[in-house]
């Protein structure tokens, strides 16, 4: 067992120690004896002995009763070592894999990873074991990485494929400038609660990306089942404000003060307005209203872009509609079942996707 | 660290040259596996570069200067050899090789089986000889005898044993110090039986080579890294055997003349050592044992130095016969330690001691389960202790015959002090109580 644990730990340390003649000599040493020991032949070399004498020799004599313990429980820590070992290798590998397709390292909660991107992350269904034992769902518990892993794997076509923007665009697809024959398009797919797509925003008009490219959403506001205050949603506002989105593309603005469609105006205003003291709009959707005044907030910025009472009676009226609902339905399946990305924002243009915030740099590019 | 290698005599203020030179050893370095190879002192060294930077050249036969100088102190050498084992250049001649094996298995290997009705040996014999005397046992179909020896080291033969016998045995025991006492009866007998006596003297030439002074052997073989010289082998040989050897290790150095299929070997009688030394030798390696066994000869320690030390710590010097103020010589000192360290291990909770005798080599095994010699050594060096661990190449002994567990084995030489035998024995104490 000691020379298989001398095995593993001489291959997690062959990139780095590889270069070294001596422990390229134990690490072929460990090799043979590891070979030795699955094809059931005696293995003659007492590399795991010497290794184990060798780390005890170091302590013995300042805690000579520890290195005592350590010297007949030693096969235990061995064994322990190896599979966590296995387990955090595993863990690199599966991480790694993660961060290349999904651009996070942990799909199940992509805000967990330090080194993911910028955006805010769609939470899966991730079934931990209390809960799985009080549900009677072990089974499912246990195959969870597994299938996690599975997932990873199914999508990494998706990872090296040639993104067409158009094929991922709203049925109802408006567009923050005039629609421009010339010119590509850009799918974003947001959330109007979430500060990244709030920032992917402001990196747009620093870039002036929305001049070069016929720039489009798919408005999604994120589902969060645990979050049964929020309706089942990660934002309190957000699927109200989707809903007049989307409600008030139905209902011209007569009165339109400038030539962009009012459900861009809508989010904008939302994305940009500060007050006096600071802060910003999006936060106080999602934290200062309550639920009940979220509608008649954002009915005052409809007053505001220049809709009038009546109309915004109509557009109250549609957000609630099952034509609304419909259209937000149709747009939450291009993101689950087409896109299927797990961090919002996620932008495709240029034939490329990027699922997080993108910088002023690249959008300029 | 008190090191007693910086001090001088109390009697008349001489500093011995000899006691300074292993100041180049670190502080905290306490070795102690000597029986394999002894550590070098700076004449030794010194000895060997000089080689190298002022006549760095070969040696035999050679006209010019560098050669002469070459075969001067190879010459020397082989002179002090026989004066260290108290033999003549009118029956000996010394040959120089790889090592004691090499030197063993050249005249053995070529021994005219026809002349020999045995081979004997003992059993506790280090693998450079209980195998080639195996080897030639079943390669000539001879029989092979493996005798015990005595607790004090002795040989128990019967006369039948030896008669018309090849005997090769160790003459000092690798595992344990045990000299060969009978040795002086046993090379008469064989000689009385037509047999021959070839001796492992490596580890006697080391601490003992007055043992060999009056015996006749027909040859002795030793090892220059043992002794405190570089790795060089020698085998002190009678001319009468080597006349005898079936001679095909030959080549370079071994012939006088050579026509197209035939060839004249070196019978020059002062020559005769090209029998088994053939090819180019290792110049500096004799050079350098040609200094090293001056350094030990000239060896002198001045006991008043350490007197009071040993009087503090309980150690009775009566056995030995010192006195306070004598100046010891090199034999003594390691007496004088040898002695030390087996009263020292004398206090050490849980270890069996191979060999209750004092030796400047002692092999034991702690009596606690899961702890053999391999764990003492390894976990000893963690604190800047080297000894040897396992079975010293006498595997058929130790492992086979009396089922040992891999040993530790501590061997002494001219390096070491008392100081780093109470540490050594301190640390061995904290492992095994």
């Amino acid at each position: 067992m000691l020379c298989i644990l001398a095995f593993v730990i001489f291959l997690l340390l062959f990139p780095i120690l590889g270069f070294s003649a001596e422990y390229r000599s134990l690490f072929k040493k460990s090799w043979i004896c590891v070979f030795k020991k699955v094809t059931m032949k005696p293995c003659d070399i007492n590399l795991g002995q010497e290794l184990k004498n060798k780390f005890l020799g170091k302590i013995i004599f300042k805690y000579p009763k520890f290195a005592r313990f350590l010297d007949k429980t030693f096969s235990f820590w061995a064994i322990l070592f190896i599979i966590v070992n296995i387990w955090s290798l595993s863990s690199v590998f599966l991480s790694g894999l993660n961060l290349w397709v999904y651009d996070t390292c942990n799909p199940v909660s992509s805000e967990g990873c330090s080194l993911s991107g910028e955006a805010c992350g769609v939470s899966s269904t991730d079934l931990d074991l209390s809960t799985a034992w009080s549900q009677n769902k072990l089974g499912d518990w246990a195959v969870q990485p597994f299938k996690t892993f599975g997932d990873t794997v199914s999508r990494i076509p998706d990872r090296l494929k040639s993104w067409n923007s158009d094929e991922y665009k709203s049925p109802t697809a408006t567009y923050y400038k005039p629609f421009d024959a010339n010119k590509k398009t850009a799918v974003e797919f947001i959330d109007p609660g979430c500060k990244y797509c709030k920032k992917l925003f402001g990196n747009i008009k620093e870039a002036g990306f929305e001049d070069k490219y016929n720039l489009t959403y798919v408005v999604y506001p994120i589902p969060e089942a645990s979050n049964t205050a929020n309706n089942g949603y990660k934002f309190q506002a957000s699927y109200t404000i989707a809903s007049y989105m989307e409600a008030v593309k139905l209902v011209p603005l007569a009165n339109n003060k400038t030539n962009q469609t009012p459900d861009w105006q809508l989010l904008e205003t939302i994305f940009t307005n500060v007050d006096d003291q600071g802060v910003d709009l999006q936060n106080k959707f999602n934290l200062m209203f309550s639920k009940k005044d979220v509608p008649a907030e954002i009915e005052k910025i409809l007053t505001k872009i220049g809709y009038s009472d009546t109309e915004i009676v109509k557009i109250r009226d549609l957000a609630n509609s099952d034509q609304t609902k419909q259209s937000l339905a149709s747009q939450k399946e291009i993101v689950e079942k087409k896109v299927k990305t797990i961090k919002i924002p996620t932008i495709i243009f240029n034939q490329r996707r990027y699922d997080r915030v993108v910088d002023a740099e690249t959008l300029k590019k | 660290m008190f090191n007693i290698f910086k001090q001088t005599s109390k009697a008349n203020g001489e500093k011995f040259q000899n006691i300074i030179d292993f100041e180049y050893i670190k502080p905290n370095i306490y070795y102690f596996d000597s029986a394999c190879q002894t550590l070098r002192p700076e004449q030794v060294i010194q000895a060997q570069d000089q080689y190298f930077h002022e006549f760095n050249s070969c040696g035999h036969r050679v006209k010019y200067k560098w050669g002469q100088e070459t075969d001067k102190r190879v010459e020397e050498c082989r002179e002090n050899l026989l004066k260290l084992t108290g033999k003549s250049d009118k029956n000996f001649v010394v040959a120089f090789g790889l090592n004691t094996t090499a030197g063993i298995n050249s005249v053995l290997m070529q021994l005219p089986p026809n002349d020999f009705k045995a081979i004997v040996t003992s059993e506790i014999e280090h693998n450079s000889v209980f195998l080639p005397s195996l080897v030639y046992s079943q390669k000539h179909n001879i029989p092979r005898k493996v005798l015990e020896r005595n607790v004090d080291g002795s040989l128990k033969y019967e006369l039948s044993d030896l008669d018309k016998a090849i005997v090769i045995v160790n003459t000092t025991s690798n595992i344990d110090g045990r000299e060969l006492l009978n040795i002086e009866t046993l090379a008469k007998d064989i000689h009385a039986q037509g047999g021959i006596l070839l001796l492992d003297a490596c580890q006697t030439l080391s601490h003992h080579p007055e043992l060999l002074h009056n015996v006749e052997f027909d040859a002795a073989f030793g090892s220059g890294h043992k002794m405190y010289g570089p790795s060089v082998g020698f085998s002190i040989v009678k001319k009468d055997l080597l006349l005898k050897l079936d001679c095909y290790l030959i080549g370079g150095s071994t012939v006088q003349d050579v026509k197209y299929d035939s060839y004249e070997l070196i019978d020059d009688d002062v020559e005769l050592y090209s029998r088994i030394e053939a090819g180019l030798q290792n110049y500096a390696g004799i050079i350098g044992l040609n200094q090293a066994l001056k350094w030990r000869r000239d060896f002198k320690f001045d006991l008043a130095t350490i007197w009071d030390e040993l009087e503090k710590n309980g150690f009775s010097v009566d056995g030995l016969r010192f006195k306070p103020n004598q100046i010891l010589n090199a034999s003594q000192y390691e007496k004088l330690l040898s002695s030390y360290l087996n009263q020292k291990l004398n206090t050490v909770p849980n270890i069996n001691l191979l060999y209750a005798d004092a030796s400047p080599i002692v092999s034991l095994y702690a009596t606690k389960p899961d702890l053999d010699g391999h764990k003492l050594a390894m976990y000893l060096s963690e604190v800047g202790v080297m000894c040897r661990s396992g079975y010293h190449c006498c595997h058929y002994y130790l492992k086979e015959k009396l089922n040992l567990p891999p040993l530790f084995r501590i061997s002494l030489a001219l390096h070491n002090d008392i100081k780093q035998i109470d540490y050594l024995v301190d640390k061995l104490t904290l492992l095994t109580k």
